[in-house]
């Protein structure tokens, strides 16, 4: 047995590179084997440079307006101004003085609202919005009872704590514009808005975070900076209005600032403090909300949350600590900003809180038992229900739900005869079974016609067509305007 | 629960259809007599549940109330009661009928063996009432609207794949839904201008003429074939749009073929002028 120096790490291997060395000891192996390539005179000619690769096939040039997907296409794709012009159409802007008058009656915002609603991100993806020149919505009973709701804002905010629920489509998100426009329509442009309009944002993981160890809670650089600078853009005039009520100095961009108390203004201190999206502990957004509090007597504060139910739902976010369990949602700055706001414990002196669920959320037990709608079942599991976010939400009183009622057939004829307007809604004729004729059919029939036989006496009235769609619609979606709007514009 | 009596059977019509025969009329028979078999004493009658037995004629209850009904011909008339011995006597007359015997002799056999000829129990008469003729006349000469549109129901069983009608249909909606929002018109109208416009109107069948050369003939086409040309043409062009959300590339292809930017008008030009270059054999 030959030891070949190689290890014996596989029997086949081993004993087939055995064969390979024993031929080559042979004699006739060198005798037959073949001779080498004769090698040309001269030096070997070395290409230089890169090797050239083949051409990867190019890809098809594709064509077409968008490459996105169909709720952002819609979005993106501006058709709204392609619709037809609704200025001239006689549509009031939603006004608070004159609410009762325009009660069952389509409205538009005017310009400063529609401004400051669009910089809070308040008309949401799938709204249907680009189906119309502006946005523009029907007051209804529900718009009546935010009025009411309105009208105590001379108290404090933790007495005036209100939730919406409501089946999909009922129109909660688009509520919540109304008390927004309504807000600033009453306290004429005077009242600060702080809207949340996607708080899964909160709880999904998208941000950055870090540990304040002063606060004792997790800060969200990325997500705060965002929320802050559309507050910025939406509450300009009236931030410009809220003197300092203390002196503050940071850096930002290598600059110090100073900035006085009753000097400078809460616009100046959001718009030139960075310190809301720095990657360290901040006080920056514990300050915002302190001045808030203390310019709340003379400016009232409404604070609008939309899908706040994913808080209660998913309390437990998708951050970890560093021992990698998942972070409850009061731990971040905030997530207990808000869980304070509805529990009461943070209060504005003037103002209230509106809060809103979401049905795209899955439904748990928390916000219900903490609306005081269900009583608490010791027996459901810990994810079903966070007793001690239920049981802040029952605090000092506890938030009134508000469940929105569904639109009755006066109100779906008024807003499907504005839809007929503005060429949503197609007064078509009922469809028929398309009959496909031979053409000695057609021409036996048009000889037949000619000699009086009986013709298909059908009048295409439009008024009485339109009263039947308006029954069928408000059969099909049950008042719904979400649902019938999709039965008007997304059905064939 | 219902008392047997003579009367209860005079006001009962009981309907037989004409196709079922001694069949029907036996299970019948057989249905009441189980229903005599298990008595319920009720006021020195017997109770009989007649609920599943028989089912009643609903538009004949005021017309025939005059006309004798099945039991009382089938059963004996001049009786006022059933009683256990009439029972008897009919199962024996139905034993004897079973075991073969031809000729009927008892009262109770021959009214068995009448039942072997319905037709005079058979009621097969519909009179409908002033309101019903004067819907009909109404409705006459009118066609049924169906739920969706035809045009646009086509393209959603061609989007179809493994029957999945409501995911086509959803393509096929917002696809419209975009078509609308772009042209601000009416999206079926749009459609069916674009499939009109875009569908061939000629194609050409070869024809084997049995010898060595065979026949390309050109062929009209009906507006159904052209649809569908049409459609499958608006299908392959939406494959090359860049959106990776079928129903909006199928929009842009729509939009497309509206303005007459679709790659299908070559196709259909290519089918043209095939159908012209053998033209020589149009048969008229």
């Amino acid at each position: 047995m030959f030891r070949l120096g190689f290890k014996r790490t596989h029997v086949g291997t081993c004993w087939d590179a055995n064969a390979r060395q024993l031929r080559q000891l042979s004699r006739s192996s060198i005798t037959f084997a073949a001779s080498a390539p004769k090698q040309r005179d001269g030096k070997k000619k070395i290409k230089l440079g890169i090797k050239k690769k083949a051409a990867a096939p190019s890809k098809p040039k594709r064509s077409g307006m968008t490459h996105l997907k169909f709720k952002d296409a819609v979005r993106a794709l501006n058709f709204e101004k392609n619709a037809a012009d609704i200025s001239g159409s006689g549509i009031k802007p939603l006004s608070f003085d004159a609410l009762k008058s325009q009660d069952s009656s389509v409205v538009k915002y005017d310009q400063y609202a529609l401004q400051t609603l669009r910089a809070l991100d308040s008309f949401k993806k799938y709204q249907h919005h680009e189906l119309f020149s502006e946005p523009v919505s029907l007051v209804n009973s529900n718009t009546l009872e935010i009025s009411k709701f309105l009208e105590n804002f001379d108290s404090s905010s933790k007495n005036n704590r209100l939730c919406l629920i409501g089946s999909k489509g009922i129109g909660k998100s688009t509520l919540l514009s109304q008390a927004k426009a309504l807000a600033l329509s009453k306290f004429q442009k005077d009242v600060v808005l702080l809207h949340l309009d996607h708080t899964e944002k909160i709880v999904e993981g998208s941000s950055d975070y870090i540990f304040n160890k002063r606060l004792g809670k997790y800060q969200q650089p990325m997500f705060t900076k965002r929320w802050i600078m559309k507050l910025r853009e939406a509450n300009k005039e009236v931030f410009e209005k809220m003197p300092l009520t203390r002196d503050v100095s940071f850096t930002s961009k290598k600059t110090e600032y100073n900035l006085k108390k009753n000097e400078n203004s809460l616009y100046d201190f959001v718009l030139l403090n960075h310190d809301f999206g720095k990657v360290g502990p901040s006080t920056a957004f514990s300050f915002f909300i302190e001045e808030l509090v203390a310019h709340s007597k003379n400016i009232p504060v409404l604070v609008t949350i939309d899908n706040f139910n994913v808080i209660t739902s998913e309390p437990l976010t998708a951050y970890y600590h560093p021992n990698f369990t998942p972070i409850h949602v009061s731990e971040f700055e905030i997530g207990d900003f808000i869980l304070n706001l509805a529990s009461g414990k943070l209060s504005f002196s003037k103002g209230g809180v509106l809060l809103s669920e979401s049905k795209d959320v899955a439904d748990r037990h928390t916000l219900s038992v903490g609306l005081g709608i269900t009583e608490y079942n010791p027996y459901w599991k810990v994810d079903e229900c966070d007793v001690s976010i239920a049981e802040n939400l029952l605090d000092n009183g506890g938030v009134a739900p508000l469940k929105l009622k569904e639109l009755s057939k006066a109100q779906t004829r008024t807003l499907m005869s504005f839809w007929k307007d503005v060429n949503v809604l197609q007064n078509r004729d009922y469809p028929l079974q398309e009959v496909f004729k031979s053409f000695e059919q057609i021409a036996s029939e048009e000889v037949a016609k000619a000699a009086g036989a009986n013709v298909e006496d059908h009048e295409f009235d439009p008024e009485v067509h339109f009263e039947k769609i308006v029954n069928h619609n408000f059969v099909r979606s049950a008042g719904n305007p979400g649902h019938l709007l999709k039965s008007v514009a997304l059905s064939y | 629960m219902v008392e047997l009596t003579k009367d209860f059977f005079k006001n009962q019509v009981f309907v037989v259809s004409p196709a079922s025969g001694l069949k029907l009329q036996m299970s019948i028979v057989r249905a009441a007599l189980r229903g005599l078999r298990s008595p319920v004493q009720s006021k020195g009658k017997y109770a009989v549940s007649f609920v599943n037995t028989v089912r009643l004629n609903s538009n004949s209850h005021n017309s025939n109330t005059n006309k004798p009904g099945l039991f009382p011909q089938i059963y004996p008339v001049n009786k006022d009661k059933i009683e256990e011995s009439d029972i008897d006597e009919w199962l024996k007359a139905v034993k004897e009928l079973r075991g073969g015997k031809a000729v009927a002799e008892t009262e109770y056999e021959v009214y068995l063996t009448e039942l072997a000829n319905p037709e005079q129990f058979q009621q097969n008469e519909f009179v409908p009432s002033e309101e019903q003729k004067a819907q009909v006349e109404k409705y006459a000469n009118k066609r049924v609207p169906v739920q969706h549109n035809t045009t646009v129901e086509t393209v959603v069983n061609l989007i179809m794949r493994d029957g999945k009608k409501y995911k086509a249909q959803k393509i096929v909606y917002r696809a419209l839904y975009i078509v609308h929002l772009r042209t601000r018109k009416d999206p079926v109208e749009i459609l069916e201008e674009t499939l009109n416009k875009l569908g061939p109107l000629m194609t050409t069948k070869v024809e084997k003429t049995g010898v060595a050369k065979n026949r390309v003939v050109p062929v009209p086409l009906n507006r159904r074939q052209r649809n569908r040309y049409a459609i499958m043409w608006i299908l392959d062009g939406a494959e090359k749009k860049k959106s990776s959300d079928f129903s909006v590339r199928l929009a842009e292809e729509i939009v497309s073929a509206y303005e007459g930017k679709s790659s299908g008008y070559d196709k259909r030009a290519q089918m043209h002028k095939a159908a012209m270059a053998q033209r020589a054999y149009i048969r008229l």
